[in-house]
């Protein structure tokens, strides 16, 4: 928090107010999402907060998205922690539990599966958790009323908690939503109209909501076109990058051995994406000698369930091997640091376009590291990137533009100079994510505690 | 020392990603564990894996029963498990394993089956998840270990589940014993249970009878036990249930008008209660009944066609029927064709395109249109969308969003963007599915081939959604309009009779003088095109003349349900009779019809109702001279077989008919004359040169692209009254 500041209840001198914070894919979640979930929780203990964190207990995230022990390290002590014994039948991969029909026909299975859930909450798959889900905050309230629900999406299933706790409680509410529901960040343009049964709850949740956070100024202006009655309680609060997971060191790099170009990140771009980029990898090799003695190390997850590690995206990469890419499996989020302080370059692979910024890109700039962009033109991170001095430019996923954009990054990473890397850094800074989020939830809080 | 876990890979299909197998191959060899590969797939998709692979599938030397076994597995999954469990190396491996993985979805099944038999190995889906297993394994071995000593023999859940279906198997039989039955009858409390008790037990009770084939006693069962329960929802659902089985078994339901009421009724009540799934699917059980096949299809006479206004009353009263099938309209009218670029005509169908495939072809080929074909059944999401037509009832009824109004729109909505005029091929599913949505400035035109109108999709239909509704033949669209008269209200759609788009050209060939003496007829399968009249024809034929015989072409008839079932055994036996002598020859299903027909001199049409009969049509283009029932369903109407065809082809009954193929083959310059002039009335009506103008007028309207045409000239649609045979024939 800011220095001077003092949350409202303390310069009254009253007892700390109690959160809930509705974080599915809060730590140990080895999910992307989690960092920023981690953080939010830390802010509002440091903003004066009791902060009880609601989520899905650990073994829903086996045959997703993994475990990571070493993201709770970080995690206020003082956050109390209730999860919730909810999995994903879709991800089931022990046959034990399925049922004799669904072993028959298990794509069948699912595909029914979803659909039925679509009754429930309009939203595939996670509109199964909406029962648990009511009666848990309803159960938490109860326990120890709550002053201020923060509720995050995905799953969107959680406005329906949200709603119900805001109904029968009148708990004010802050909807993190991050890249947001009725924008389709992949495709652009609208994901589903007013009118339908996802466009009402939006509707309705947010008429409510004490405030709306979004990842990128583009969204937020969706949010405020869509809805001007709540334009002003509409608010971008980056993703930004962990303090932890910059190096400390910058490795020296060895033009006579190779470089290492690195990606790190959950692999949801579409396989053509990764085809394009491997392809330009290839190009590079054979015109550049430097590219030609280098590896490109991809970490990270690939792949959920019976696909993990076992899909299109995984047999890219294996094929790719030959050619010098080495794919190395998800990075504990205590190791993030080491592992860009091992790398000469980075490779910035993102899925759809102009409204998606992803937190991948602050974490990217931070390392001080040149940065090979594959993605569509237009994307939304080449505008966070414009500054970045260490950038090859966008280059769209042309395989001979990524190409050269390869043997770019291969030339600065061994002519940049400590003064350019420190600009570099510099300008990186102003994404960490504590101060992204430390003034919306300052906000959060003057607003919510103020008549307490 | 660790102990070495063996795995068993299973692979329904051959690997979509043979590097990852590959990999993952190293990383089991790198834990220590032993690797057994079974492959539902020949060696010549095999990997190349450094593990012990086996092969399995079919045995080379299976009986007839093994291969019906296999045919009634429907799913892949149960099929690669079928011939699993037979092997008996991939048994042994099973029995043996710590880790059994499926590699993919047909291995699944098996999997999950080796893993009841074999209840101390992990039973994994996927190979993260297998080397998950066997690092758990490793890491705590002697756990482990004491686990698996727990684990033998068969899980007491399988063991409860097998001693449940037992014990409910032989309850079930009990039951429905002589002795059971008045029991269950006459001293089970009925009216004191639930509602969804009694109707989960009389099901249970209703499947084991019907499946035993006491379809008396499962009808007595559901009529009694619907006079008792107190639940009327229970109640109405016994009713159409025991005239939907008085169906099964041939026979006309005793009270089809109660029954239908009673589930109307509910269906109303649930309704106004604001229960707006379940009014639907009550609306869909009662439907269900009133448009069975049964009742229409597979019988010579159908009350729908009789009376339709005193058939379908019961749904008229309804409230719910009432809002669904208010006008909701359209915010705007079909915008005319644009001008500065090609038109877009989007086809939809569901899995049938023998009639649009001519027209489709035709507009592609067509400078200054665009087409697209859409099959619905080939699209998973729309043929989900297509599937139940409660969620299309229930999406009016509840006047606010559902999911199921949120997957149409999201569907729909590129496809209304693209097309300027769509058309939709049979009124039934998919044309249904268009008239939820306002469909803005898209033209939407429907086509009913026949069939439709004896079903419940036009009943549920928003027409005022529809521009144009097309039919192949004026007593056709006479039926639909009395079958359902919102069609003629003001803001109904246009009306348009356009006969099947066919080659008839082709057909023209010689025939031979020996044809002169046979009868033939082209499709006999179904009870409609009741073949036994025109076996009657042939008997009266040959009692003046045992020349005579008769070749039947297409596909024999099904068996349908029990009517139908005594009809084809009557058939058969008509032509067991008849076949002694030679008289009939049943050539089957052909792909050269063409060549077919050159041994037919005479065409019949012996059929209880017809839209249009293609296959008398291509008969007479043959140079086949036509006989033609006067269709019954529609014979004394204003439109009928005696209005689409010429007088003289028409014949009210066998003796008739008799007559006539005498006549017309009194000598061989006769016959060839009129069966000439039948090949030129046909050309000049229906063949497609002629019927292609009749679509361009339909699709693309003048050709100045200006406004659609309003209204279709009667003269057009005339009825064929010249005679192409006007000179009497002389014997």
């Amino acid at each position: 928090m800011s220095p001077g500041w003092r949350p409202p209840w303390r310069r009254r001198g009253t007892a700390r107010p109690h959160a809930i914070y509705l974080a599915i894919g809060f730590p140990p979640a080895a999910k992307s999402c989690a960092y920023r979930m981690r953080e939010t929780a830390n802010q509002l203990c440091a903003a004066g907060w009791d902060v009880t964190v609601v989520t899905v207990c650990r073994r829903a995230w086996d045959d997703d998205s993994g475990l990571d022990l070493s993201l709770l390290d970080a995690v206020d002590p003082r956050v109390r922690v209730v999860e919730l014994p909810l999995v994903r039948a879709d991800l089931e991969t022990d046959i034990r539990r399925y049922s004799h029909e669904r072993s028959l026909r298990p794509r069948q299975w699912v595909e029914q599966w979803r659909e039925r859930s679509e009754e429930i909450f309009p939203e595939p798959i996670f509109a199964w958790w909406r029962d648990d889900l009511e009666r848990a905050l309803l159960r938490v309230h109860r326990r120890r009323p709550a002053d201020l629900l923060v509720t995050t999406c995905v799953p969107y299933v959680n406005l329906a908690a949200t709603w119900r706790l805001w109904e029968e409680h009148q708990v004010p509410y802050v909807v993190d939503f991050r890249d947001g529901w009725s924008v389709d960040v992949v495709g652009g343009g609208e994901a589903f109209p007013r009118e339908s049964v996802a466009g009402v709850w939006e509707q309705r949740v947010l008429a409510r909501a004490v405030a709306v956070w979004c990842v990128n100024d583009t969204i937020a202006a969706c949010y405020r076109e869509r809805y001007p009655d709540i334009a002003d309680r509409v608010r971008v609060v980056r993703n930004g990058y962990d303090a932890d997971s910059v190096p400390n060191t910058v490795r020296v790099p060895d033009p006579s051995a190779g470089l290492t170009y690195g990606y790190l990140g959950t692999t949801t771009f579409p396989t053509e994406t990764l085809e394009a980029t491997l392809t330009g990898w290839r190009l590079a090799r054979r015109a550049d000698p430097l590219v030609a003695r280098s590896r490109f190390e991809v970490r990270g997850h690939v792949g959920a369930a019976a696909l993990r590690e076992a899909n299109r995206h995984a047999q890219l990469l294996r094929e790719a091997a030959p050619h010098g890419v080495v794919f190395g499996g998800p990075v504990p989020k205590g190791d993030v640091a080491g592992c860009y302080g091992r790398w000469d370059a980075l490779v910035l692979i993102q899925r759809g376009g102009v409204h998606m910024t992803s937190g991948k890109v602050y974490e990217y700039m931070a390392a001080g590291l040149p940065v090979v962009s594959a993605h569509t033109s237009g994307h939304g991170v080449s505008a966070v990137l414009a500054g970045y001095p260490l950038w090859t430019g966008e280059t769209g996923l042309d395989p001979d533009r990524l190409a050269a954009a390869f043997a770019a990054a291969a030339k600065l990473a061994v002519s940049v100079s400590p003064a350019d890397r420190a600009a570099a850094v510099a300008y990186a800074r102003q994404f960490a994510r504590g101060p992204q989020l430390q003034p919306a939830v300052r906000d959060v809080t003057e607003l919510v505690t103020c008549g307490r | 020392m660790r102990p070495v876990s063996k795995v068993l890979l299973i692979a329904g299909a051959p690997p979509a990603e043979p590097a990852v197998l590959e990999h993952a191959l190293g990383q089991f060899a790198q834990r220590g564990a032993h690797v057994d590969l079974a492959c539902y797939f020949g060696p010549e998709d095999a990997v190349a894996s450094t593990v012990p692979t086996l092969f399995f599938g079919p045995p080379a030397d299976h009986g007839p029963h093994f291969r019906r076994t296999a045919q009634r597995r429907r799913t892949k999954g149960g099929r690669v498990w079928l011939y699993a469990g037979h092997d008996a190396r991939l048994r042994r491996l099973a029995r043996a394993a710590h880790v059994l993985v499926a590699l993919d979805p047909d291995a699944v099944h098996t999997v999950w089956q080796f893993a009841q038999r074999n209840r101390r190995a992990d039973a994994r889906f996927g190979l993260a998840p297998a080397l998950r297993a066997v690092d758990e394994r490793a890491a705590r071995p002697f756990a482990r270990a004491l686990a698996d000593l727990c684990r033998v023999g068969p899980s007491w859940a399988v063991v409860r589940a097998a001693l449940k279906r037992r014990v409910k198997v032989a309850a079930v039989r009990a039951a429905v014993s002589t002795a059971g039955d008045v029991l269950c009858r006459g001293l089970l409390p009925v009216g004191r249970l639930p509602g969804r008790r009694v109707g989960s037990i009389a099901a249970t009770l209703h499947a084991e009878l019907v499946g035993t084939g006491r379809f008396d006693q499962a009808i007595r069962l559901d009529e009694e036990w619907a006079r008792r329960v107190a639940d009327p929802r229970v109640a109405a659902r016994l009713r159409c249930r025991a005239g939907q089985t008085q169906l099964r078994a041939g026979r006309a339901p005793r009270d089809l008008d109660g029954a239908l009421s009673a589930g109307v009724a509910v269906a109303d009540d649930l309704h106004r209660a604001g229960e707006a799934g379940r009014a639907a699917g009550m609306l869909v059980t009662a439907m269900n009944l009133a448009f069975h096949r049964g009742l229409h299809f597979d019988v010579l006479s159908s009350p729908l066609a009789a009376d339709p206004a005193r058939f379908l009353a019961p749904l008229r009263r309804s409230t719910a029927m009432a809002q669904l099938t208010a006008s909701r309209g359209r915010a705007r009218n079909a915008a005319p064709l644009p001008t500065d670029r090609p038109a877009r005509l989007l086809f939809v169908t569901r899995d049938n395109d023998y009639f649009l495939r001519r027209v489709v072809d035709h507009y592609a080929a067509e400078p200054g249109v665009e087409v697209r074909f859409h099959d619905i059944f080939t699209d998973e999401v729309a043929r989900r969308l297509t599937a139940d037509p409660a969620k299309m009832i229930q999406d009016v009824l509840s006047g606010e969003p559902t999911a199921y109004g949120d997957r149409l729109d999201e569907w729909l909505a590129p496809q209304l963007a693209w097309a300027d005029t769509v058309f939709v091929d049979w009124c039934l599913a998919p044309a249904a599915m268009m008239t939820l949505r306002d469909p803005g400035a898209v033209r939407v035109v429907v086509r009913l081939h026949s069939f439709e109108a004896f079903s419940l999709w036009p009943q549920i239909m928003d027409f005022t959604r529809v521009d144009d509704l097309v039919f192949v033949s004026d007593h056709l669209r006479d039926l639909t309009l009395d079958v359902v008269p919102r069609l003629r209200d003001a803001d109904a759609p246009r009306t348009w009779v356009i006969g099947n788009a066919m080659d008839l050209a082709g057909f023209r060939q010689p025939k031979a003088d020996a044809a002169r003496f046979t009868l033939g007829m082209v499709g006999f399968g179904s009870i409609a095109k009741d073949p036994r009249w025109a076996l009657d024809v042939l008997r009266l034929v040959r009692e003046r003349d045992p020349r005579y015989r008769m070749l039947l072409i297409g596909d024999a008839a099904n068996a349908g349900h029990s009517v139908a079932a005594g009809y084809r055994a009557a058939f058969e036996a008509d032509l067991a009779e008849l076949g002694r002598g030679g008289a009939v020859e049943v050539l089957g299903r052909t792909d050269d019809v063409v060549g077919a027909l050159t041994q037919v001199g005479v065409i019949v049409s012996s059929s209880v109702r017809e839209s249009f009969h293609c296959g008398l049509v291509e008969g007479a283009a043959s140079g086949a001279v036509p006989v033609v029932r006067d269709w019954p369903f529609f014979a004394g109407r204003a439109h009928g077989a005696r209005t689409l065809f010429p007088q003289p082809w028409v014949v009210g009954d066998p003796r008739a008919a008799a007559e006539r193929v005498l006549a017309v083959t009194a000598t061989e310059a006769t016959w060839r004359q009129l069966g000439e002039a039948a090949s030129a009335h046909v050309l000049s009506r229906w063949d497609w040169p002629v019927t292609r103008r009749e679509f361009d007028q339909l699709l693309l309207g003048d050709a100045d692209r200006g406004a659609w045409p309003m209204a279709v000239p009667d003269s057009r649609r005339a009825a064929g009254t010249v005679e192409p045979e006007a000179s009497s024939p002389t014997r």
